[in-house]
């Protein structure tokens, strides 16, 4: 009986926790929303003037402002905006006349795709080099896999993409230099956002293992007679997986969020590309959705990583909630 | 710069830093001060545009060649050092500034000023990687000033963050409770008796960043979001070479290895100056995209 009652009230706490981040969710996004309403108010002069460029009459000027709704009040803009957003509508592209909303999710899964091979490509590299540093720690192989790691980190997208340009498709010819219509041109935008993901992810695994590896209870597991490898597969490798996996989550939200350097150089339509091809056509209703879809999709993962990693590792749940065993 | 001001931690740690490191800041030292000599420099040397001798490649008289439009490599190269450090220094001397003070008076205060800086913090920490620079440059408009704006709108974070952690923890010690009772006001106990004792962890973290605002600035300019055209940045240089990295790779990969081995310098220094003085707690967020 006690222990039911004991149950239903760490059920409500849950619940209510869960609540309560859904609420602090909505907040953030419904803040992130405003602060991009108010980017376009931060155009100097007229936005609709600089839409349209210096050969515009007034009264095409005059026209786009009316289609645009900047001639109505700011506070009237920004209730329409935000009652637009709650229904899922980010307004619509000057450009093409169409809803932003649809044009992004159009764009989408080519972005998803590149993200998910990018991130697969990571992960491949970096869990097997971080345990082989973690382990050789202060050997050669340590040292060499560190300064490859610290390279990588410090190579970014634009140098490495292009290079791997120069050298796969230019003088290899092996793989198409850009867009998305061969089977095969995903290979060179994904090796360059994985490369970055490798190095991130290769410090942080070998990190996290050489800490759970100088524990006591290894040496505790060591001493009962366990092999080396043995003690770190069966107790401290299980330890050293959630701060991995908080600096994955991170690193697969920038990922998802349209890696925008990578996609504009290798053509890949993604929402990357899209947000900087509206920012080359002053096509600002689709800049502001471009953004903040990217920023929902950001804020929406990381929130997920959040619960995972808490469900992962009970301990940190339980300090947070301040509940002992 | 920065860096020769966050070594004060090699005086406190005695033993010199490894060799990597000070090779490193004998890098970083020789690309910051030819940086200022080339603001001595005049730009044209830069600019002049000389069609009849395009795309020459590395040779004794134009020691790295030209570019597209006949411009020498390595007078933009020099210039180019001048524009992608000083915009990136710039970058992280006002997010450092900003964001140390909003941190440390939000942490001394607390209350509704500390909750606000907290709710400004995770908003802008809801735009990944370059997303918020993207934005702002894009509506500001290309020049010099708006990328360092575009950038501080998003840098000043991990030093609030720090600062604040930082503020708390120093603020309930007895000394700032005297500095208190003897009726110091909020700027003298921020300026005088906070910020001394917190300025380790910050310089820290502004040598770490120098590396990621190097980065932002040419991704950028690299986008034609940056720099405009004329004036060299190493991001400028990167876009304009790569429709001939086919006949013309110096043009892109010299560029490409400045920016490489002062990215690198800079990590490789930064590293070191964390492990002899412990992490930085708040965390900074790496640069992607």
């Amino acid at each position: 009986m006690r222990g039911e009652g004991r149950e239903t009230r760490a059920a409500g706490r849950l619940l209510r926790g869960a609540a309560a981040r859904a609420l602090s969710l909505a907040i953030l996004l419904l803040s992130a929303g405003t602060a991009v309403f108010f980017l376009i108010h931060l155009v100097p002069g007229d936005p609709a003037a600089a839409m349209l460029g210096e050969g515009a009459s007034p009264g095409d000027v005059a026209a786009l402002k009316h289609d645009l709704g900047l001639d109505r009040p700011v506070p009237e803009q920004y209730v329409s905006w935000i009652g637009g957003l709650v229904r899922g509508s980010l307004g619509t592209s000057i450009l093409t006349r169409k809803p932003v909303t649809g044009e992004i999710l159009r764009a989408f899964p080519a972005t998803l795709s590149l993200a998910l091979a990018a991130f697969a490509a990571g992960l491949l590299v970096a869990v097997p080099a971080g345990v082989v540093a973690a382990f050789r720690s202060g050997r050669t192989v340590d040292h060499a896999l560190r300064m490859v790691a610290l390279a990588g980190v410090s190579t970014p997208n634009y140098v490495s993409g292009p290079l791997f340009v120069l050298l796969f498709s230019v003088t290899l010819g092996l793989l198409p230099v850009s867009g998305r219509e061969a089977p095969l041109s995903i290979v060179l935008p994904a090796a360059t956002l994985g490369l970055t993901v490798a190095a991130l992810l290769t410090r942080m695994v070998r990190a996290s293992l050489l800490e759970e590896l100088g524990k006591p209870y290894v040496l505790a597991a060591r001493a009962r007679g366990e092999s080396a490898v043995g003690a770190a597969l069966r107790h401290a490798g299980w330890n050293a997986i959630p701060p991995v996996l908080v600096v994955a989550g991170l690193q697969f939200g920038s990922l998802l969020t349209g890696a925008v350097v990578t996609e504009t150089i290798f053509s890949w339509p993604g929402v990357g590309r899209l947000l900087v091809q509206s920012i080359q056509r002053r096509d600002y209703p689709m800049v502001q959705g471009c953004v903040l879809f990217i920023a929902a999709v950001y804020v929406l993962v990381n929130a997920g990583v959040d619960a995972l990693a808490a469900a992962l590792d009970p301990r940190a749940a339980a300090r947070r909630s301040g509940e002992g065993g | 710069m920065s860096v020769a001001a966050a070594l004060p931690a090699v005086r406190a740690g005695r033993t010199p830093l490894p060799l990597p490191a000070r090779v490193a800041a004998a890098i970083l030292a020789f690309a910051f001060a030819s940086a200022l000599a080339a603001a001595f420099v005049p730009a044209s040397a830069a600019t002049r545009i000389d069609l009849e001798r395009r795309l020459l490649p590395p040779s004794a008289a134009p020691p790295l060649g030209t570019d597209e439009l006949g411009r020498d490599v390595l007078a933009r190269l020099f210039f180019g050092a001048s524009v992608s450090l000083g915009v990136a220094g710039a970058a992280v001397a006002v997010s450092a500034t900003v964001g140390s003070l909003l941190g440390l008076v939000a942490g001394e205060r607390g209350g509704v000023l500390d909750a606000a800086v907290g709710r400004l913090v995770d908003l802008v920490l809801a735009f990944p990687g370059l997303l918020l620079a993207v934005a702002l440059a894009a509506v500001l408009g290309p020049s010099a000033r708006n990328t360092v704006l575009a950038l501080a709108a998003s840098g000043w974070v991990p030093y609030a963050r720090l600062a604040r952690a930082e503020a708390r923890r120093v603020s309930s010690l007895d000394f700032v409770a005297a500095a208190r009772a003897a009726g110091a006001r909020l700027p003298r106990i921020v300026l005088r008796h906070l910020l001394p004792n917190v300025a380790g962890p910050l310089l820290v973290q502004a040598a770490l960043h120098v590396a990621g605002a190097i980065l932002a600035e040419s991704a950028l300019s690299f986008l034609g979001l940056g720099v405009p055209p004329p004036t060299p940045s190493w991001g400028v240089m990167l876009a304009g070479g790569r429709t001939h990295v086919l006949d013309a790779p110096h043009v892109v990969l010299a560029p490409a290895l400045a920016l490489f081995v002062v990215v690198l310098s800079t990590n490789v220094l930064g590293d070191a100056l964390v492990q002899r003085l412990g992490p930085v707690r708040a965390g900074s967020r790496p640069a992607e995209t």
